[in-house]
């Protein structure tokens, strides 16, 4: 029979432990609850209070008070993550160049210190949501601890930084990232060609930096960081120069990165010879994903005629024939024939003599 | 010396049944400090970060769909208004009897684009037709002949889906509107290792939408629906995170499931016929990347959140969770031998580990130790006292991490934001000891029997809407 005292006496024990316990989280739960309402209508005031403030001054309606409603916002560290968060959707909402009052405000402010020993903290979270940041309200003047950070022992880190450099300088970007590509992850590759997008579509195009010190590039700007200069720019040719050699990489993952990279700069002529070269790569994933993603784009959809009414029968004609009878939509398809194996659809203007060329050839 | 044989047992059940409370305390906490320092460093403005978004691999949403009537429009429209940029919806259609398909042709406009297309690269059912929306292009439907299973319909959008992502999920159920952007966020941090993401899955039986959006949360009412609320928050915020971080998460819900495509056609998709699809598939994912050691990650993503329809009566209940504890003994009983060996590391050791004895075992061992109590109680071999003291301290522990959980989801989520809700929550949090969970245990005891194994209709109540709540 179980009679020992002590062993019902510490049941009873554990069970008063365990009610009190319960009790008190409870009531922690409401207090803490209750702190995150007044938090959350604080935060709520204080966004939209700057949120104003900085679209009055993208729009150029903008005051001094204005700037100094941000700034002030921005220096208070109960309100900075809402001021940031209002600051960052004006900035998200008015694309192209920040307007200069705006992004003065923001640089008056003390942000700027914060964000830097945000950067030096010793969690890579904390370093990756400052660098999250600074990409998404185009801090500038950071950009200098934004590039040191691309030799970070922590991939999320190196990737997060990659991004801020894409939208502060994409040609910055461009020259780190080609060196970053082949040790790194396939967001290398998306990286580069958002950057290579940005690029050519401007008119300014840079010298790229020699291709033999590609490899060298994190430690190039390293030590260019510390001499007090940018690395060497690149520019979008660097970029798809990248992704046509990693086309017939041994990892699926990163051709087909490479593949999605080239289509999201269809508008790139050197990525228009690419992508119509890669329909016709031996491997079967790489030639039907290129020719998915060429299918979006009238650039691609021109290509994929071109390739498709090719008189020689050949894997290039087969998919995009495939792939341009798929992309129909239900009113253009007749269920009643079968799928063609070569496009016999519609005539329109014919892709770039480069590109046409090149499928030629 | 019988007598003395049955005290040890009894107290080394209540003991077990406390070592599974601390087990659940430690992911707690594992998981309240992994959340704690992704808020404190992440909270300013991921989500914002369009343009890395805009270049994000796409993901097709596979909704498989029988008899759903009720909700199929609802739910199609909030998975088209889901904020990712690169989206594509495939509904399937297991040979409905009720207007889900007429519903679907008429409020979206579906033109046939295709009919008896050839087999996909996963064997299913017959796929009669397929058709796109004018209205929406990011939008399909699929006919295909009944199957009776989901997994079939899962395969059918796998087969389809050309996005290299896929979300699989019930058609009654309701994201918030970041969903997918949140999973994707965190596929995006390292897109080459995610091969699965889980989200936490909440009651939708007491949500009020408006169109494609959620206007209105609040913690249930119902005593069936709020306990098993708490259990939800304590599995997808508490556990799983925690349990994630260390690579062992057993388990993508298949309410919602967000997966690699190339990983799934690797193994072949669904498994027809297997009571727990959900569980098998995350299993194999687990072991195939393990054996053939390539480097993976399932992750648990608690902020995306998911609503579903939670069984409101016993009855329903009783059959869900017996079918769920049959399809996860046939899954433990595949994986045992993985506990212990190098080969498969925390998954062997946490994952499966966590299953054999807590899941397997638990019912069995907690289920005798309340008979034999009551046995030396009734030969009177146990002084009351002795037995109530056992008794309470366990329900009051298991009741203490009930606590923690809504305490975690209260502080690091706000999923519910009014003290109203806080005190329902608080109010299923001791309720769900007292009651639901014995009866849990007992359906969890009767899953061991031979027994029916179809899920049973699931009368579903739709969603309550802004216009009919006015």
């Amino acid at each position: 029979m179980l009679s020992g005292l002590t062993l019902t006496e510490a049941a009873w024990t554990a069970a008063g432990g365990a009610s009190g316990l319960g009790a008190l989280l409870a009531v922690r739960s409401w207090f803490v609850q209750r702190s995150i309402r007044r938090q959350q209508r604080a935060d709520s005031f204080a966004w939209t209070l700057v949120h104003d403030a900085a679209d009055a001054l993208a729009d150029g309606r903008g005051t001094s008070g204005d700037s100094q409603v941000i700034s002030e916002a921005l220096d208070r560290p109960h309100n900075r993550n809402a001021a940031l968060g209002a600051v960052a959707a004006v900035m998200r909402a008015h694309p192209g160049t920040p307007d200069p009052a705006l992004t003065a405000a923001v640089q008056h402010s003390t942000i700027k210190d914060y964000l830097r020993d945000e950067l030096l903290a010793n969690d890579a979270l904390r370093r990756t949501g400052a660098l999250e940041t600074i990409e998404v309200i185009g801090l500038e003047s950071l950009i200098g601890e934004v590039a040191g950070m691309i030799d970070d022992s922590d991939e999320e880190v190196v990737h997060a930084a990659a991004n801020a450099l894409v939208e502060l300088r994409p040609e910055v970007a461009v020259g780190v990232l080609v060196g970053l590509a082949p040790r790194h992850g396939t967001w290398v590759l998306e990286s580069l060609g958002r950057a290579a997008d940005i690029l050519a579509t401007r008119d300014d195009r840079r010298l790229p930096i020699a291709r033999p010190l590609w490899r060298e590039a994190p430690s190039l700007a390293e030590r260019a960081i510390s001499e007090g200069r940018l690395p060497d720019p690149g520019d979008a040719a660097d970029a798809i120069a990248v992704m046509v050699s990693l086309l017939n990489d041994d990892d699926t993952n990163r051709r087909l990165a490479a593949v999605n990279a080239l289509a999201n700069i269809i508008s790139h002529p050197g990525a228009q010879i690419a992508l119509a070269g890669a329909i016709g790569v031996e491997d079967r994933i790489t030639r039907f994903a290129a020719a998915a993603r060429m299918v979006d784009s009238s650039e691609g959809r021109r290509i994929l005629r071109r390739a498709a009414r090719s008189q020689e029968p050949n894997d290039a004609a087969e998919v995009a024939a495939m792939v341009l009878w798929g992309h129909q939509t239900g009113s253009e398809i007749d269920p009643t024939k079968p799928m063609p194996t070569n496009y016999q659809g519609d005539s329109e203007d014919g892709p770039s003599e480069a590109v046409e060329a090149e499928v030629t050839s | 010396m019988i007598a003395l044989a049955l005290n040890v047992f009894m107290i080394a059940a209540f003991a077990f049944t406390i070592l599974h409370f601390l087990a659940i305390a430690f992911w707690s906490l594992l998981s309240l400090r992994l959340l704690g320092r992704q808020r404190a460093a992440r909270r300013p403005v991921p989500l914002l970060k369009t343009p890395t978004l805009e270049n994000a691999p796409g993901v097709s949403v596979i909704l498989p769909a029988y008899n759903e009537e009720a909700v199929i429009a609802h739910s199609v429209a909030n998975a088209l208004s889901q904020d990712y940029p690169k989206l594509e919806v495939i509904v399937v259609n297991d040979g409905s009897k009720d207007r889900t398909m007429e519903i679907m042709l008429e409020a979206f406009e579906m033109a046939l684009v295709e009919e008896n297309p050839p087999p996909g690269v996963i064997h299913t059912e017959e796929v009669f037709a397929i058709y796109r929306s004018q209205s929406d292009s990011r939008l399909w439907f699929v006919d295909k002949a009944p199957a009776g299973a989901k997994a079939d319909n899962a395969n059918v959008g796998l087969n389809l889906a050309t996005q290299p992502f896929v979300v699989v999920m019930d058609a009654d159920e309701f994201m918030e509107t970041d969903c997918i952007t949140r999973c994707m966020v965190e596929v995006m941090a390292q897109p080459d290792d995610v091969i699965a993401v889980g989200t936490t899955l909440l009651p939708a039986n007491d949500i009020v939408i408006d169109g494609p959006k959620i206007v209105h949360r609040q913690a249930s009412r119902n005593y069936w629906v709020g306990c098993q609320l708490i259990e939800y928050l304590t599995a997808f915020i508490i556990s799983r995170p925690g349990m994630a971080h260390v690579g062992a998460m057993p388990i993508v819900s298949g309410g919602f499931g967000l997966f690699r495509r190339e990983a799934v056609l690797k193994l072949g998709g669904y498994i027809h016929d297997h009571l727990g699809e959900d569980m098998d598939l995350c299993v194999r994912l687990h072991r195939y990347h393990l054996e053939n050691k390539i480097p993976y990650r399932i992750i648990q993503a608690p902020e995306a959140v998911v609503w579903t329809e939670f069984p409101p009566v016993r009855s329903t209940l009783r059959r869900q969770r017996i079918r769920w504890h049959r399809g996860l003994r046939m899954i433990v009983a595949d994986t045992r031998s993985l506990i212990g060996k190098p080969a498969y590391g925390n998954f062997g050791r946490f994952g499966v580990g966590t299953l054999f004895l807590f899941e397997w075992w638990g019912p069995i061992i907690e289920g005798l130790g309340y008979l034999v109590m009551l046995a030396l109680l009734l030969l009177g071999w146990m002084n009351i006292s002795a037995a109530l003291a056992l008794f309470l301290a366990t329900q009051l522990i298991g009741q203490v991490v009930a606590i923690l959980s809504v305490s975690i989801a209260v502080s690091t989520f706000g999923f519910y934001s009014r003290p109203r809700d806080l005190g329902y929550m608080l109010l299923w949090a001791i309720a769900m000891n007292w009651g639901f969970r014995q009866q849990s245990l007992f359906w969890r005891l009767r899953s061991l029997l031979p027994g029916e194994t179809a899920w049973g209709e699931m009368p579903r109540a739709g969603f309550k809407t802004a216009d009919t709540t006015v």
